[in-house]
This record gives C-alpha cells, sequence and structure tokens, in this order.
C-alpha cells in the first residue's frame, strides 16, 4: 500500500537546482547569521563516507546487484532492501556534503580574515574590478594594462602573509619573556636575600659628629702666617705692608682700630701703649686673627656693642642641630623600611607555601586530565558499542521484514 | 483492455528496472570518485597542515562536487524505485475500482503492508539550506491541500457505536461539498467500509520521511501532542512524543494516553514517522475516550492478527 501517487523526488527541489556554485554562495551568506552545525575537524581522517570496501557490509542488496549480470539484474523484490541501501547512502552523502562546507567556509573565513589585516587596500581594489576597470579602460585604453601587474600582486600578498605574521608573534613573545623574571615564582633564595637585607638594616649605625673644628677664618690666617715664616724672616712693617697688600680688608680693619685707639688714648698713653700695641700687634699675628671675633672682641671693649654669650653659640648649633634633625629622620624611614622588609618577608615565606599547594593541584589537575581522557576513550567505545548494537538491530529487523514478506506470499 | 493495460504497466516496470541497474552501476562509479577525491584531501592536508589554504579550498571543492554527483545519482536511482512503485500503486487502485469481485485481504496481511509502507516511504534529505517541504515528517499540509485518489488518510469515522481515527484511503473527493469518500481498509471487519466524511475529519498522512540528521526541523519535537497509530491496530489515538528518531530508519518512540495504566499514558511504543499527525484539537473529547476504550482492547486485537496470519 503504496499510498504516494506522485513522485515526491521531484517535489523536492528547492531553491536550489542542485547546483553546487549556488549551494556554496548562498551557504556564504548564510555562514554570517548561522555557524555551520557540524564540528571543527581540521584533519579530514573522520568525513563521512561508507567506503567501497564496506560495501558487503553496510550495503547487501546493493553490493549484490552491482555484481549481477543480464537483463533481470534487478527484481521487483530487491526494491526494498535497495531503497534502504541507497537511502543510507544519501543521508551519509547529505552530512557529508554539510561536513565539507562547513570546512569550506571556516576556510574561506580564516583567509579573508587574513587578507583584510595584511592588505585592505589590495582587497579593496579586487572587490571593485568589475565596475571600476570597466570604467576606466572605456576612458582610457592604457589602464588596461595595469589590471595585471595588481592581480600579481595580489598573489604575492598571499605568501606574504605568514612572514608578516611571524615577526607579530616573536614581539609578544619578547615581551613575555622580559616580563617572566617578574612574574616568576618566588623562592627560598628570595627569602634569604631578604634576610640579608633586614639584617643590614637593622645594624645600629654609629654615626658621630666630630668636634668642632677651629673656624675657617683663624685656619686661614694660620696657614698665612706658617707661610711667611717659611719665606723668611722679615721686618714688621714690611709685614704690614704685605697684610696690606696680601689681606686687604683684615689690615683696614686693623689700621682703623689702631686709630681709633691711637685718637682716644693718645693723650694718656703715650710710648708704653704703643710698644705695648705693638707687642699685641705681634701676638694678634700670631695666635691668628679671626675678624669677627677681633672686631666683636674690640666693639665690647668700646662699649659699642653689649656682651652676649648666649649669641656665642647659635652658629654652631644651627648645623648641628640640622644634622642631627636628618639623622633622626634617616632613622625613621630605616625603621620604617624594616618594618616593610618584615612584612614582605612573612607575604612570601605564605606564598611559598601556596606554591606548594599549586604544584600539588597541578599533579591533581594532571591525573584528572588524564582520568578524563581515558573515560573519553571508553565513551568512544561505548558509542562504537552502540552503533553496533543499532547496525544489529537494523539488520535483525531487515531478516524479520524478509521472513515477513515471505510469509505473505 | 485490463489485461494490456497490465502488460503496459509491467513493461514500464521492466524498463524502469533496467535502467535502475545502469543507475546503481554509475553510483558505483561516482562513489569511486568521490573516495578518490576525499582521500586526495586527506593526504594534503596530512602534509600540508593547512598552510596552503587556496590548495585545500580548491580539494574541498573538489570533493563537494564529486559528492553532489554522487547525490544526483543516488536521488536517480531512488526516483526510478519511486516510480516502479506509483506504476504498481496505480494498477492496484485501478483494479479495485474497475473489478467488484476484489479479493478480500486480510487483516494481517493490512498490518504488515502498513509496516512496510513506512519503511519505504520516500526518504526526504534536504539539500543545504533547504526545508522540507508540507507533508514531510511533521510538516502539515496546506490548508487547501486535497488528498489524492489512492492516497491513505486518518479519517475520523463513526464505526458501529463510536467515532475513531481509522486509516483509510481515498475513493474520491467532492470539491464541491468539500467531502472525502474514504475507504476502510479493514473492510471485512467493520460493516460499513465507505465513509463520506468533511475534510475536517480526513487527515492527509504525510507522504515523505524526514531525514533526522539534516531535516530535524521536520520532526514532531519531544513532548508534542500527536495523533498515532496504535501498533497491531488501523487505529490512531491521541499520544505524547517521547523521544524523536535519530537516524532514518528510527522510529519514534511515543506514549500512547491510556487510563488503564496508573499514570495516564502506555509504556513507549515505536511509531513510524509515516504514521504520526499533528492532533487536532476541537477533536479531544471523542479521541480520548476512544482511545481509552481502545488501548485495554489492543491485546486481543493483536492475537487476532497472528492466529489470522
Amino acid at each position: 500500500m503504496n499510498g504516494s501517487k506522485r513522485s515526491s523526488y521531484s517535489t523536492k527541489i528547492g531553491k536550489f537546482n542542485g547546483k553546487l556554485k549556488d549551494i556554496l554562495s548562498s551557504s556564504r551568506q548564510r555562514a554570517e547569521i548561522k555557524e555551520p552545525k557540524v564540528a571543527d575537524i581540521k584533519n579530514f581522517s573522520n568525513v563521512p563516507i561508507i567506503k567501497q570496501f564496506d560495501n558487503t557490509r553496510l550495503l547487501p542488496k546493493y553490493t549484490s546487484i552491482l555484481s549481477r549480470t543480464g537483463d533481470e539484474a534487478v527484481v521487483m523484490d530487491d526494491l526494498d532492501q535497495l531503497q534502504q541501501d541507497l537511502e543510507k547512502l544519501l543521508c551519509t552523502n547529505a552530512v557529508r556534503t554539510r561536513f565539507f562546507l562547513g570546512e569550506y567556509n571556516q576556510t574561506d573565513q580564516k583567509d579573508s580574515q587574513q587578507d583584510k589585516k595584511a592588505h585592505d587596500k589590495t582587497s579593496l581594489k579586487r572587490k571593485r574590478p568589475d565596475e571600476k576597470p570597466k570604467f576606466k579602460d572605456v576612458k582610457n585604453g592604457l589602464r588596461v594594462v595595469k589590471k595585471d601587474p595588481s592581480r600579481f600582486y595580489n598573489e604575492n600578498a598571499y605568501q606574504e602573509i605568514p612572514k608578516i605574521a611571524l615577526p607579530r608573534n616573536d614581539n609578544s613573545d619578547k615581551f613575555w619573556a622580559s616580563i617572566e623574571p617578574y612574574c616568576a615564582a618566588v623562592s627560598n633564595d628570595d627569602v634569604a636575600f631578604l634576610d640579608t637585607l633586614i639584617q643590614e638594616f637593622s645594624k645600629d649605625i654609629d654615626l658621630r659628629i666630630p668636634d668642632l673644628g677651629e673656624h675657617y677664618a683663624t685656619a686661614w690666617s694660620d696657614e698665612l702666617l706658617s707661610d711667611e715664616q717659611n719665606i723668611g724672616k722679615s721686618p714688621t712693617k714690611k709685614t704690614t705692608n704685605s697684610d696690606f697688600k696680601k689681606n686687604g680688608l683684615h689690615a683696614i680693619v686693623e689700621s682703623i682700630i689702631r686709630n681709633a685707639e691711637n685718637d682716644i688714648k693718645i693723650n694718656k698713653l703715650e710710648t708704653p701703649d704703643i710698644s705695648k700695641f705693638k707687642h699685641n700687634e705681634h701676638t694678634d699675628h700670631k695666635n691668628g686673627i679671626c675678624l669677627e671675633k677681633r672686631l666683636l672682641k674690640q666693639f665690647i671693649g668700646q662699649g659699642i656693642f653689649v656682651q652676649d654669650h648666649s649669641n656665642k653659640d647659635i652658629p654652631e648649633d644651627e648645623i648641628l642641630s640640622e644634622i642631627k634633625k636628618c639623622q633622626q629622620e634617616l632613622l625613621t624611614v630605616n625603621r620604617y623600611n624594616l618594618e616593610e622588609l618584615n612584612k614582605l618577608r612573612s607575604v612570601v615565606r605564605n606564598d611559598i607555601h601556596c606554591n606548594q599547594l599549586k604544584d600539588d593541584l597541578d599533579k591533581i589537575d594532571k591525573e584528572i586530565l588524564d582520568l578524563y581522557s581515558i573515560m573519553v576513550e571508553k565513551k568512544a567505545l561505548h558509542r562504537k558499542a552502540n552503533a553496533l548494537l543499532r547496525q544489529q538491530h537494523v539488520l535483525n529487523r531487515e531478516i524479520n521484514n524478509m521472513t515477513d514478506m515471505s510469509m505473505l506470499y | 483492455m485490463p489485461l494490456t493495460a497490465d502488460a503496459v504497466a509491467a513493461q514500464q516496470v521492466q524498463e524502469r528496472l533496467k535502467l535502475l541497474y545502469g543507475i546503481i552501476q554509475d553510483i558505483e562509479n561516482k562513489r569511486s570518485l568521490c573516495e578518490q577525491s576525499i582521500n586526495t584531501l586527506q593526504r594534503f592536508s596530512n602534509d600540508d597542515k593547512g598552510l596552503n589554504s587556496q590548495k585545500t579550498k580548491s580539494l574541498i571543492k573538489n570533493a563537494m562536487a564529486q559528492t553532489d554527483a554522487e547525490r544526483e545519482a543516488i536521488e536517480n536511482a531512488l526516483q526510478k524505485i519511486h516510480e516502479i512503485r506509483n506504476i504498481k500503486n496505480e494498477r492496484r487502485i485501478k483494479a479495485r475500482t474497475s473489478t467488484s469481485n476484489k479479493e478480500a485481504i486480510r487483516r494481517g496481511t493490512w498490518i504488515k503492508m502498513l509496516l512496510s509502507s513506512a519503511q519505504t516511504l520516500p526518504l526526504f534529505v534536504g539539500k543545504v539550506g533547504e526545508k522540507a517541504p508540507p507533508l514531510c515528517g511533521a510538516i502539515p499540509a496546506e490548508r487547501n491541500y486535497v488528498a489524492k485518489v489512492g492516497d491513505t488518510v486518518v479519517a475520523l469515522a463513526k464505526l458501529v457505536d463510536k467515532e475513531d481515527w481509522i486509516v483509510a484511503e481515498v475513493v474520491s473527493y467532492n470539491p464541491g461539498t468539500t467531502k472525502y469518500e474514504v475507504e476502510d481498509i479493514l473492510k471485512e471487519q467493520n460493516q460499513k467500509d465507505r465513509h463520506t466524511l468533511g475534510k475536517g475529519r480526513v487527515i492527509p498522512l504525510p507522504l515523505m520521511r524526514a531525514n533526522p540528521e539534516t531535516n530535524p526541523e521536520a520532526l514532531f519535537p519531544q513532548g508534542k501532542v500527536v495523533l498515532a497509530l496504535f501498533p497491531q491496530t488501523s487505529c490512531f489515538y491521541k499520544a505524547i512524543v517521547y523521544k524523536q528518531p535519530t537516524t532514518h530508519t528510527d522510529e519514534y518512540e511515543v506514549l500512547f494516553e491510556d487510563s488503564t495504566y496508573p499514570e495516564g499514558y502506555s509504556p513507549p511504543c515505536n511509531v513510524a514517522q509515516r504514521y504520526m499527525v499533528p492532533y487536532k484539537q476541537r477533536m479531544k473529547g471523542s479521541t480520548s475516550a476512544a482511545s481509552t476504550s481502545q488501548g485495554g482492547g489492543s491485546d486481543s486485537d493483536s492475537e487476532d492478527t497472528y492466529s489470522k496470519s
């Protein structure tokens, strides 16, 4: 009771009249909307196909008809079985078409992506030749010649693509290589290094501030005197003269003081004073003269200045206190650094522990992956077993049908 | 006259059988070409590791072209097979209408024929992007579709005391009254073998099977309420799709509505794609009642079948 009266296959012809070109072009449009159903299998080792050496096993009726010869090669009784075999072939064929289509689209997409990235301009050129060159051709016949070089260039472009891609990868590798030492896992060496640092920082620094030396002016005049003595013995007047020349300011002050003394005390103290003064002058030279001190002494002595003891120490203390302040600051910084180093050390210790845990985790991960792959293999076996069972079932049913049909007649 | 017509039909069949043999040889050639191109592709992809995509593409294209050629040849062969079946079927219908002393076909034979018809129903394997046409698998017929004479349909017919969806063959269609005349395939069991029914009471059965691998959209989804042929009977009852077929030879697994079971449904039964039609909501009352009464009685029916065959 075959209810279908009309030939069903004639109604089957749809949009594409079975033309490969149509299918390809339409599928390319669709690929943007819908991903191909077939999984990504790069090697073509499992293309869905019924191989010819499987004929006898999978397509029994088909094979037996193939081997027959003569007029009565196919008889009515063969049709049911033959139909099933052919349908099996057709289904595999349809699945294969989809498989190839998926592969083709993938390769195509990859290609066009590379194309776009590497040669935007050339790809633009390639898109247009249908319109523009024609337009130009009409205008200017010479342009026709230009078509060929551009095509040649495009062909070259395909080969150049990998070369361009490689250095880019290299750069990223370099970048990661430069980053790596900073991201490396902490080791015991790092702890040791931190320990030495902490030791160094926790040492007490014995910073002694030397006692205050002679004022530079005093030191200079001392030097001057010794220089003079070394040169040779000279009269005092000459010395004063040389004073005038060598140390102008100093000598002027001296003479001013001398004059002032003379003016005031000229009457009372005549000869002895001068000799005394002369002697003083000498001793002054001997001991070295601090300009400031002397001026101050003189001013105080003459009552211009009031002696102030507290003032005397101030310039010396200012620097000392500055030094001490700086020292204090450095000490606090050091203390802070030490604290931080200690913190860091504890963090590093924790991290080392973490690393150990990570190693353990990696090991377990690997074991799980191994197990999983074993399971997948077993699952594949299971699937194969199922497929075999299904085949067995189909064959069984076929046998049953055969016996049923034979019982009818 | 009938003799000559028969002779012509037999000649036509013989012609096609001969052609079929040639086509099968052709298929084998196409297959070997196809296998060759695939082998080349495999070898190339192993050596090349996907570096030369242009070449890969051209090889794939080549393999696709071969596959396409193979498909055309296979479809051609199947077409011939269906042509032969159609010629046979036409002869059968002619014989039934012209002669009155038709041989009564027994119930068991009918059941077997129903089964084999389910298996030999043309298979629809859609090309890429091609949707299944109406009356393929679960796709319903178009609104104004009229079943042809000799087509198998499901008809809501009044049997002795109740209404049932039965398997019937279209005898004629009156466009004026939009009524079908259908013939119950089990004539000898039911007194009244011809029914005149409105269009709404006749559901055409699918004319093609859908291939689950390429056209899953033409399958009833799991949980869908359908009318399905109860095994070993010629009656359709309300059922729920339990499992879809996974290959083109697979059958559906359905749960029939049956109040004799505590869950209200029978255990899963296998039903071929050919004997599944969408359930019509407005007939709800009559069918569910019928299924209840008939579901229980199916055991005795099947026993009857075996004793007769």
